[in-house]
């Protein structure tokens, strides 16, 4: 018997259901099921109750629905559009984990994504167990009605069906509506949706998130790509979204997110420097893709396990279903999804022939330099962590990230990334393939009373380097922005700026507090000499107090453990790797020079694609050796512990400064020195 | 098979809603209205009238009730539950319960002496959700309870404090009243509350803190907290006000070590929260009246008399209470109209403290009352413990 054909467009449903006759009788519709069964466990006044609200009504139980059993076989069924995918697979666990507290086995049946064959796959799973979980289901809701009138008991996954049976949906509305508001935050305005299966709720659902940011952000735009559900649909859209020129793209699924990734990787595109990627589920496998997967999570399992309790409760006399049960998803930032890339050109292949080139670059360089001093914004929500400094209309230098997404064993700690020059180049990198657990700028040391702050493995004396569950954590207490003193000897034109001030609290691999740090950056524009046509710059200006408040320290670095030369650890700067770096300093050009040298500065002079610029990092006090690589990466910091440990006595304190320049082109070590004798703390700016 | 004879006795105000409900299940073949009492007739009754409780138990036995549904100020409770259980009728009585632990004491007796059903009209205890929260708690989705809270932020104007004599009363001559915030308007939370943390019965919470203050010019409290313990050790906090700025849906927050759980209990609706999952559940409900007229054929009460013990408990602690203490001007402000809240209509203007504009619409707000309620519920504090503005002496 087709009952779809029952319900006419607009009318009043003639054929009574199960749910109707139990609502007059007030009994669960297991217990019609049993009585219509003719089962003799139901009492016989409720029987009696049942039966004539059966004739009341004209329930006829369908053929299908006369042929079922229930609570003989202690089993019920799963039934899903897909077992490969691994959402479908963690649903099937918590189900199978729920159903197995209260003695039920769970089968599986897989529709394959074919909507013809739905209704009789489900049917069949039922002739076999007591109820049914129906997941996604791509039937139309006519046919969904009919379907759920013969099979009931059943609960719906992923799909609402006005009442006729418990359901249990993902808000995949406001899944789409987090991701997009990341991305806008982190600048992106062009984006791309890479779209799922046509007959998917779950897709358009999404869709109904995208319009909402639409309809949030005037200039936002969302480009649509058709893609599919799995990793191939993905894969093959990577040229398509390169020619969006979009920079991020949200994907239906993780799947789909992995397939682009993959895609973008092969055609040498970097993610996140040059598109952001983001997907929807938090499958497993998310965490460990390369970068790890911006995403929205949705305990898939949890679905399942809660799933199973609201059949269990259908089942069950004695016991009420909920009608609707909503999940919100959470977004899981992370490596995937970065800050805008500063100018709109993508460099695809090299261009050795670069005039054209620098043609575009000029354009970038802003022809009116700022001159209103740079200002930090501190968000007021508990959920936005990014600090951002900005220059002028918009210009932005810092981004400040608390590092509460870097992963544990690389010692987590509040960075500076990326930083800026004025015409928008970053020298800073993160997390690069040499070394994944450099990030920016920040106080990186690899020995803390036997705790590591740097990162990674750990020296050990004729062991080598060895991973040890050593990595202590940087936390942030507080952010802060005060405006400067105005004591400094203020040159012409010098504007004071604003301090973002913090308060860090180091501890242990085990939690304990080691050290307190109290952290002042300031940031300021260069005073231009009247009359010179040298590019403007910026100055960076970062000073950290180390207070022993909770022991004494003792700072150590593979140099005092056994590795001569190796005495890294301190504020430490990360250098993005470029076409070429030059090295200079007081002692010198070159590498060698500067490594190990207490020269009051060092500078490296990049070339990247035709452009040039300078980092010069003065010390403006207290002279440490510098540590100091460019030939392997590009990357310094003075250096705390050179060749023997730095003691600090409980109560006391260590001082650690360094004064950056930022500037949009090569400086030659006449000029270096000079610029840096004036950035000195007795100097003149 | 005949149909119960259910009887309505106070017809006016909110025993319409019972009316309805009479009316909806002898549509559905259930029941049958039998008679109407109020000492004013009613223009149209639906039913035979009479004008007293008295008047129906001494008509010819023909046309004796099975059921009564008492919609009658609360210190008439006892009395008419009384003579109607003796009369052999089963009850169904809207809460509060009674005027005292004392009466609801005599009650349970008289329940007990004659066999009959004593059903209060909770009703949330029909909600679906109540159960399901018992048993998100029963499985451990949010860990080891830590506190059980109430919070009402809810709004009445100076309409509601004078819609009948005893309104806003403590007692009236030598009777008790208790017409407070804690025991009438967000009496549901108060139970509610204790219900799904196991407190039942007059002998399931081992003490009570009461912390009553009032905005209103009335005799009763509008803004109170209380603190109160199972003596199986459970902790229970409420912060409830009458005052509040705008309106929101009162919830019951069970807070674990592993999340926690809110109820929404006028919606049936529950928002678990935890580490896993956030999640948000609708419900149906069981009307009390359909399920006292199945419990005479033999299925469980849902809100039986003696169940509604440990909210009498707190009952008696606001009743036998010092009288609430005015709250200082400079914490109130008075609107002049009300604001239902988000898509709940045009939204009132906040006057000035010196303005105390006329109109049944004016309502007192207590300054940041709603912040202070929810700091009561999740902390199991009293306003004063917390040192909340308007209780610091100055």
């Amino acid at each position: 018997m087709v009952s779809g054909n029952a319900r006419g467009a607009g009318q009043r449903r003639v054929t009574a259901t199960i749910g109707d006759v139990a609502l007059v009788a007030g009994v669960s519709r297991a217990t019609v099921s049993r009585v219509m069964n003719g089962r003799s466990t139901v009492d016989a006044t409720i029987a009696e109750r049942v039966r004539e609200a059966a004739a009341g009504l004209s329930y006829r139980p369908s053929n299908a629905a006369r042929s079922l059993a229930l609570g003989r076989t202690q089993t019920v069924a799963l039934v899903v559009p897909d077992l490969g995918n691994p959402v479908f697979q963690q649903i099937l666990r918590g189900v199978m984990d729920g159903a197995a507290e209260d003695g039920y086995r769970v089968l599986v049946a897989d529709t394959v994504e074919d909507d013809q064959q739905e209704g009789a796959i489900a049917l069949e799973a039922r002739m076999r167990c007591d109820a049914l979980v129906l997941v996604s289901p791509r039937i139309g809701d006519a046919e969904l009605s009919a379907l759920i009138a013969d099979v009931e008991p059943v609960v719906l996954v992923n799909r609402e069906t006005g009442g006729a049976a418990p359901s249990l949906v993902v808000d995949y509305e406001d899944a789409a509506l987090q991701v997009v508001e990341h991305l806008v935050s982190l600048g992106h305005r062009r984006m791309v949706y890479l779209g799922g299966p046509v007959r998917s709720a779950s897709d358009e659902l999404r869709r109904a998130g995208l319009d909402r940011a639409r309809k949030r952000h005037a200039d936002l735009e969302i480009l649509d790509l058709p893609a599919g559900p799995d990793i191939q649909a993905g894969h093959a859209a990577a040229p398509a979204v390169l020619a969006t020129r979009a920079t991020a793209a949200v994907a239906f699924n993780d799947l789909v997110a992995f397939g682009l990734l993959a895609g973008l990787n092969e055609a040498g595109v970097a993610v996140p420097a040059d598109i952001s990627v983001a997907g929807f589920d938090d499958i497993e496998l998310s965490r460990y893709a390369t970068p790890a997967l911006t995403t929205v999570a949705v305990p898939q399992a949890e679905l399942g396990r809660h799933a199973w309790r609201e059949l269990h409760a259908v089942i069950d006399d004695d016991a009420h279903p909920a009608s609707s049960a909503r999940f919100t998803p959470s977004l899981e930032v992370r490596g995937s999804t970065g800050p805008v890339p500063q100018g709109t050109e993508r460099v695809h292949v090299t261009d050795d022939d670069g005039v054209g080139v620098r043609d575009v670059q000029r354009e970038e360089i802003p022809t009116v330099p700022p001159t209103a001093a740079p200002t930090w914004s501190v968000p007021a929500g508990p959920d936005a962590d990014t600090v951002v400094l900005t220059c002028g209309d918009g210009l932005e230098l810092v981004r400040r990230d608390a590092g509460d997404r870097m992963p544990k064993v690389h010692a987590r700690r509040p960075y500076l990334h990326p930083v800026h020059t004025l015409a928008g180049v970053p020298l800073t990198d993160v997390s690069p393939v040499d070394h994944r657990h450099h990030y920016g700028v920040g106080i990186a040391v690899p020995d803390v009373n036997g705790t590591s702050h740097w990162g990674g493995r750990t020296f050990i004396e004729d062991v080598g380097p060895t991973l040890l569950k050593n990595h202590g954590r940087q936390t942030s207490e507080g952010v802060r922005v005060e405006a400067a003193p105005t004591s400094r000897p203020a040159g012409a034109g010098a504007e004071a700026g604003e301090v973002l001030v913090e308060e860090v609290l180091w501890s242990d691999e085990h939690g304990d507090p080691q050290l307190r740090e109290e952290r002042r950056v300031t940031a300021r524009l260069l005073p231009q000499t009247p009359g010179s046509a040298a590019a403007p710059g910026w100055v960076l200006d970062w000073r950290s107090t180390l207070h022993a408040d909770h022991g004494p320290l003792e700072i150590r670095s593979p140099a005092t453990n056994g590795r001569p030369g190796a005495g890294y650890g301190g504020l430490f700067w990360r250098l993005p790797l470029a076409e070429s770096t030059r090295v200079l300093s007081a002692s010198g050009t070159g590498e060698n020079q500067a490594h190990g040298s207490t020269s009051p500065w060092v500078a490296f002079v990049q070339q990247q694609g035709g452009r040039s610029t300078t980092l010069l990092l003065v010390q403006p006090s207290q002279v440490r050796p510098w540590f100091l690589r460019s030939a392997e990466y590009p990357g310094a910091c003075p250096a705390l512990a050179w060749d023997s440990p730095l003691l600090v006595p409980e109560g006391g304190s260590v001082q650690l400064d360094l004064v950056a320049v930022l500037l949009d082109s090569a400086l030659t070590s006449s000029a270096a020195a000079a610029l840096a004798a004036d950035l000195t703390d007795g100097g003149r700016r | 098979m005949s149909l119960p004879k259910v009887a309505v006795v106070g017809v006016h105000g909110h025993g319409g809603s019972h009316l309805r409900t009479v009316a909806d299940l002898e549509a559905r073949g259930l029941a049958r209205l039998s008679a109407v009492v109020d000492p004013r007739e009613p223009d149209d009754a639906p039913a035979p009238w009479f004008a007293s409780l008295g008047d129906l138990l001494s008509a010819d036995t023909g046309t004796l009730p099975d059921v009564v549904v008492l919609s009658t100020p609360i210190h008439t409770h006892l009395p008419l539950a009384r003579a109607a259980m003796e009369a052999g009728i089963d009850v169904l009585l809207e809460k509060p319960t009674t005027a005292s632990l004392a009466e609801h004491a005599e009650l349970v007796a008289v329940a007990e002496r004659t066999g009959r059903l004593c059903q209060v009209g909770f009703q949330t205890f029909g909600s679906h959700a109540l159960p399901a929260v018992v048993d998100m708690i029963a499985r451990g989705e949010v860990g080891q309870v830590t506190g059980i809270g109430a919070v009402g932020t809810w709004v009445r104007t100076a309409a509601y404090w004078a819609r009948s004599p005893w309104a806003g009363r403590r007692r009236m001559g030598d009777r008790a009243v208790v017409d407070g915030a804690v025991t009438n308007p967000l009496a549901h939370a108060v139970a509610t509350a204790l219900w799904v943390g196991g407190a039942r019965t007059s002998t399931d919470l081992a003490y009570v803190n009461t912390d009553l203050w009032r905005a209103n010019p009335i005799e009763a409290d509008d803004t109170s907290s209380l603190r109160t313990v199972g003596t199986d050790g459970t902790r229970y906090g409420f912060g409830l006000t009458l005052c509040a700025a705008i309106r929101t849906p009162a919830r019951v927050i069970v807070q674990g070590t592993a999340g926690e759980i809110e109820l929404e209990y006028e919606h049936d609706l529950v928002r678990l929260r935890t580490g896993r999952v956030v999640a948000e559940k609708q419900y149906g409900r069981t009307g009390l009246l359909e399920n006292l007229l199945r419990a005479r054929t033999g299925e469980r009460l849902l809100c039986d008399a003696r169940d509604t013990g440990a909210f009498m408990q707190v009952l008696e602690a606001v009743r036998t209470a010092a009288d609430p203490t005015p709250i200082g001007d400079e914490f109130v402000d008075w609107a002049d109209g009300v604001d239902t809240g988000p898509g709940g209509g045009p939204r009132g203007k906040i006057a000035g403290t010196q303005g105390n504009p006329e109109g049944d619409a004016r309502h007192p707000v207590v300054r940041d009352v709603a912040e202070w309620c929810e700091r009561a519920a999740r902390e199991q504090r009293t306003f004063t413990e917390l040192g909340a503005p308007w209780t610091v002496e100055k």
